[in-house]
């Protein structure tokens, strides 16, 4: 199949499986959000049905890679029953809610989503991560039909592989998948990736505040200098970035909302943020831990205590399945992780949290304004309503900063202006829904809506 | 948020279009003295300069052209040295400061890992393989403006080689 029919064919099977998934947890949202999220949804469930072919033993080949869509299809059939009404939901006729000014924010997106799409189709492969791991692994699973190829086995490598190749495998399966459907030297998914997550970020923020103050706060993410090179970059770090704010954003909608399902629904999410980047493991179980007594409160410690059960058990599962299991059982040479793993010094860790904030976190030229608007508007709701912004985003931030502070005090190959940058990532886009969420926007949002309104009637 | 829906066109419309306008100026083209605007800087050499050089890099189609417009160096010293290689060779790669002492660009072409990924694997060995480097019976040499491959019995002698080698790690 040629790699112009093939890519769409993939996608459309992706986005099926991840339909059904969402539907089967009763997933409720804007036609938009539900599409997108069940796009990466399947993204996540496709790479581990490849993954699993490896593991059984089946070569991985262009034929198995497109089996295993259908295979995801074919075994999330059974769910039908639940999701056909998520389907029905989706084929209502809706209204639309464009204005005049989201005309020029579609203009400039659409320009800039064709920047990002055509770097990342123009391109070949460059960060060295890249090269020395997940592309260099992917190019041998499509030669050798198997992960475990000669990138761990040949003379020319022992000793040699550092980190890189042992990586977190959903970055190397996807471009495994992107190679087999025909697009051999770049990482045209990624743009993909990048396009879709930001149209989410739009949905969702016009979900919680007036289009215009949406429009804005959208503009500042998808303009944030740092984040935006990473578009079209074959990196794990933003990956892992649209897992983790896809999972915070549907367990705080969930908690918000006293919808269970939707908060299940967020556990694959952040399944998947364990499939695309190792440290993620540490920074879900403080995140769990951190929201546990919120949960507690407002779901009561039956529902709570099944909800980060059955996240912390699937987290790890995932996490076991790539770094225990298969590294164990299947892989000839062990990654060097252990050599650069460092005691606890709190020297160290005070030293890390003060670089990042320095180094990282209040560079203008890596994040534009995003991070100092959240501290004006945090400090002005938190005089004005007595709390800085939404609990759960709150604590999910917090987690995250403290799991990344970890991280770079215990590993010394994790280097704050690298590392703990690039981890950043993943506090951006959260950082923007709690602006948002925040009593003073809302407040200002309600205004803005009110006024609009009384002068158009 | 409100469930009712104002019209597509209307005078709130039409002045927060202009707010829209005026906040897109702001963000992409305004400059302070101190040029402290980074959407704008961000937006210039990210997007601007691609869409400047569009036409001329879509004419473009080699994949290896590509590469190379990445990579230079990086991709051509590998590409040498697998057209010199002979098929009983086990070529040491130098260590990468000896490398850096004549390129201009980090040369990541010594870790073995980026060498297959230019030209797949080959019968090299990577300097910092303490165990296997001493097997190796072809050898890397740079100057300022040259590469060449050398082994036992050349010109080049590989004791002295291997002392500058080991000096510039």
């Amino acid at each position: 199949m040629p790699s112009e029919l093939g890519l769409p064919f993939v996608l459309l099977l992706q986005t099926f499986i991840g339909v059904s998934i969402l539907g089967a947890c009763a997933f409720r949202s804007t036609r938009t959000i539900t599409l997108l999220l069940s796009l990466f949804a399947g993204m996540f469930v496709h790479s581990m049905l490849f993954f699993a072919c490896d593991m059984l033993g089946i070569p991985l080949t262009a034929t198995s890679m497109f089996m295993s869509a259908v295979a995801g299809v074919l075994l999330t059939l059974p769910l039908w029953k639940t999701t056909s009404k998520l389907v029905e939901h989706l084929r209502a006729p809706s209204k639309s809610t464009l204005r005049l000014y989201d005309v020029p924010v579609i203009g400039l997106s659409g320009y800039i989503f064709y920047m990002i799409l055509w770097a990342s189709w123009y391109w070949p492969v460059t960060p060295f991560d890249a090269m020395a791991g997940i592309d260099l692994v992917a190019k041998y699973v499509v030669k050798e039909h198997t992960i475990v190829n000669s990138v761990f086995t040949h003379p020319s490598m022992q000793g040699q592989l550092s980190n890189q190749p042992f990586y977190a495998p959903f970055a190397m399966l996807m471009q495994s998948i992107m190679k087999l459907i025909g697009f051999t030297h770049n990482q045209v998914w990624i743009g993909i990736v990048s396009v879709a997550f930001s149209i989410f970020i739009w949905a969702a923020l016009r979900q919680l505040v007036h289009p215009f103050i949406a429009a804005i706060l959208y503009l500042l993410y998808l303009l944030t200098p740092e984040m935006f090179g990473y578009t079209y970059l074959l990196q794990t770090d933003y990956l892992n970035a649209v897992y983790m704010t896809i999972g915070v954003y549907a367990l705080w909608q969930g908690a918000d909302q006293r919808n269970t399902a939707m908060m299940f629904a967020s556990i694959m999410f952040f399944a998947a943020g364990c499939w695309s980047r190792t440290e993620t493991i540490l920074l879900v179980a403080i995140g769990l831990a951190s929201t546990l007594p919120y949960l507690w409160k407002v779901l009561g410690a039956r529902q709570a205590l099944r909800f980060t059960g059955v996240a912390a058990a699937l987290c790890l599962a995932v996490f076991a399945l790539w770094h225990v299991v298969f590294f164990n059982a299947y892989l000839p040479v062990r990654p060097q992780t252990a050599d650069q793993l460092v005691g606890f010094d709190p020297a160290r860790f005070i030293e890390v949290a003060a670089s990042t904030w320095t180094a990282v976190i209040s560079r203008i030229d890596y994040w534009g304004i995003i991070v100092w608007l959240f501290v004006v508007v945090g400090t002005v709701n938190a005089v004005l309503y007595r709390r800085i912004a939404s609990s759960v985003l709150l604590l999910w931030i917090g987690a995250i900063l403290l799991g990344l502070w970890l991280s770079g005090t215990l590993f010394s190959a994790a280097v704050v202006e690298q590392t703990l940058r690039r981890g950043m990532f993943k506090l951006i886009p959260l950082l923007v829904f709690a602006i948002a969420a925040t009593e003073v926007v809302t407040s200002v949002s309600n205004r803005l809506s009110s006024w609009e309104l009384k002068r158009s009637s | 948020m409100t469930t009712v829906r104002p019209a597509f066109f209307t005078i709130p419309a039409v002045l927060l279009t202009a707010c829209m306008g005026l906040f897109l100026w702001l963000v992409l083209s305004f400059q302070t003295a101190d040029e402290r605007n980074p959407y704008a800087a961000s937006y210039e050499a990210r997007i601007e300069l691609y869409r400047s050089k569009l036409d001329s890099l879509n004419k473009i189609r080699s994949v290896r052209e590509r590469i190379y417009m990445r990579q230079m160096a990086n991709l051509e010293i590998p590409e040498y040295i697998v057209a010199k290689m002979r098929p009983t060779d086990l070529v040491l790669l130098p260590p990468r400061g000896y490398a850096n002492n004549y390129m201009q660009t980090e040369a990541i072409w010594t870790d073995p890992r980026i060498f297959a990924w230019m030209v797949g694997f080959q019968n090299v060995v990577a300097w910092s393989d303490t165990a296997r480097r001493n097997q190796a019976n072809a050898f890397v040499v740079l100057d300022a403006n040259a590469i060449w491959m050398t082994r036992p019995g050349g010109s080049t002698n590989i004791d002295s080689l291997l002392h500058v080698y080991a000096r510039s790690q």
